[in-house]
């Protein structure tokens, strides 16, 4: 079995996620759990495609294109203070995008990858980090630096991953069709890993934060109140 | 368009770090700019800390300074008027109209001075007045000392919130007396003007050389600040002494 150095830290990641799960669940970030879980599966198969009886990883990169939003648009919900006209507007668009990627799901060759998805979906996921990012920054209320804001890792993570997986993953097709390459090996396949990186770590320190910012902010009592 | 993939290569991955600089100067540009607005939210938090306690402070000298004119008011007037209504009753003769008419003025004058004391130690009294009211009454005061004779002119008055003038009145307080103690002054006069509220006398002066730190001026400057008022103090030996508070920026 092949574990390539991201999987190790989506692993670590999701441990950490287990561990101080009682703390990201007071920063509403529970759905990262199952969210881990599902791209650790999903990484796990993929890299090792072959064994599990699979010919190609492309099926199973499209799955994951197909089902990770749903994950993300609850964090989303979740995270952004919505206002309830915008919150029903979010839910709509959320829904009509995963109508979409649904039918780009089944309408493509399995030899293809679902890139028109995974641009829609990235954008979104960069968007709402924006928008995640500009709430935290001028909620008044929040008097903690930004590098202590669990939030704000989520965001970052998510920001760099998707500025780069819109390229790389974008232009799949066209870097396998004209054998793009460093030293052998497809150029993706040297930065998705390194992205894939940065994403889970940042999520991982994210949740660590979220142990240490509730520590810090409310005493033993009100712990024991909440489990 | 491209020759080879070898150009491609370098165009996404040039691409690719352009975006993630861009990522990355953005991010860290919102990290100055929370920082920065952490530190913002901080010093108005003390601000209005100093602020509150210096008018806590105020009030408690306000207070204090009440309680000295009362104490004052009563043993020199009140006190006086009733000794001799006292008198006036000790050696009253049935029929003696003019006595009696006499006493019946005096006991008049006695609960007059008593409603007016009244008034002064409603606390929500010094809100209630304005700028030239509180300092006309301070200046009457003076003026009844006999010690002293007082100016007062006014171009137009000054409106400012209860907090604020509350603290005002606080060091002109001040500025009065340091006059009845220091000055040797005969006369005092005062104006206001365009935002702008002088106090001055004809009293010795002080020279600008510390000898002057008894006077509690880094107190009256102090409190200016906390205001938003600049306290300017100008004095000339064997000429007298001028503060002038300006309330531009109030």
């Amino acid at each position: 079995m092949n574990f390539a150095y991201y999987i190790v830290i989506q692993l670590i990641s999701l441990l950490i996620g287990l561990i101080y799960f009682r703390y990201i669940k007071l920063f509403a970030l529970q759905v990262m759990v199952p969210l881990l879980f599902f791209v650790f599966g999903i990484e796990i198969i993929a890299t090792n495609a072959g064994l599990f009886g699979f010919k190609t990883n492309l099926y199973i990169y499209n799955t994951y294109v197909l089902l990770s939003p749903i994950f993300y648009f609850v964090l989303f919900l979740r995270l952004i203070k919505f206002q309830p006209k915008f919150k029903k507007i979010y839910i709509t668009t959320s829904l009509v995008f995963f109508l979409f990627f649904i039918v780009d799901y089944f309408s493509i060759k399995p030899s293809e990858f679902n890139y028109y998805s995974l641009t829609i979906s990235m954008v979104a996921y960069i968007i709402l980090s924006l928008i995640l990012l500009f709430q935290i920054v001028t909620d008044d209320t929040r008097q903690v630096p930004l590098v202590s804001e669990p939030y704000f890792w989520i965001a970052s993570g998510i920001i760099l991953f998707g500025l780069v997986s819109i390229i790389m993953l974008g232009l799949h097709t066209y870097i396998v069709r004209h054998q793009i390459r460093i030293g052998g090996v497809a150029i993706y396949r040297i930065i998705m890993p390194m992205v894939n990186a940065v994403l889970y770590s940042c999520f991982a320190y994210a949740f660590y934060l979220c142990k240490s910012y509730f520590t810090r902010m409310y005493d033993s009592e009100i712990l024991k109140s909440t489990q | 368009m491209f020759e080879t993939s070898q150009e491609v290569l370098t165009t996404i991955i040039a691409v690719v770090l352009i975006l993630v600089i861009i990522a990355v100067f953005f991010l860290l540009m919102l990290i100055y700019f929370n920082n920065k607005k952490i530190q913002n939210i901080r010093e108005k938090e003390k601000l209005k800390k100093e602020f509150d306690q210096a008018l806590l402070q105020t009030q408690l000298e306000v207070q204090e300074q009440t309680m000295k004119q009362i104490s004052q008011e009563i043993h020199d007037n009140i006190g006086q008027v009733l000794s001799l209504v006292n008198l006036n009753l000790q050696t009253f003769a049935p029929g003696d109209v003019e006595k009696l008419s006499d006493t019946s003025i005096l006991v008049n004058k006695a609960i007059t001075d008593l409603r007016s004391l009244s008034k002064s130690l409603n606390p929500e009294s010094i809100g209630k007045k304005s700028v030239v009211e509180l300092l006309q009454e301070e200046l009457n005061l003076l003026e009844r000392s006999g010690r002293f004779k007082t100016k007062f002119e006014v171009q137009d008055d000054i409106s400012l919130p209860t907090n604020q003038l509350i603290i005002l009145y606080r060091m002109i307080q001040e500025v009065l007396n340091n006059i009845i103690k220091h000055s040797e002054a005969t006369a005092v006069n005062a104006s206001i003007e365009k935002k702008k509220l002088t106090i001055s006398d004809n009293g010795k002066g002080f020279l600008n050389d510390g000898s002057y730190a008894g006077l509690g001026l880094n107190n009256l400057r102090q409190r200016g600040k906390v205001i938003g008022a600049t306290v300017i103090i100008e004095s000339v030996a064997d000429k007298g002494t001028s503060v002038t508070f300006s309330l531009d920026n109030l």
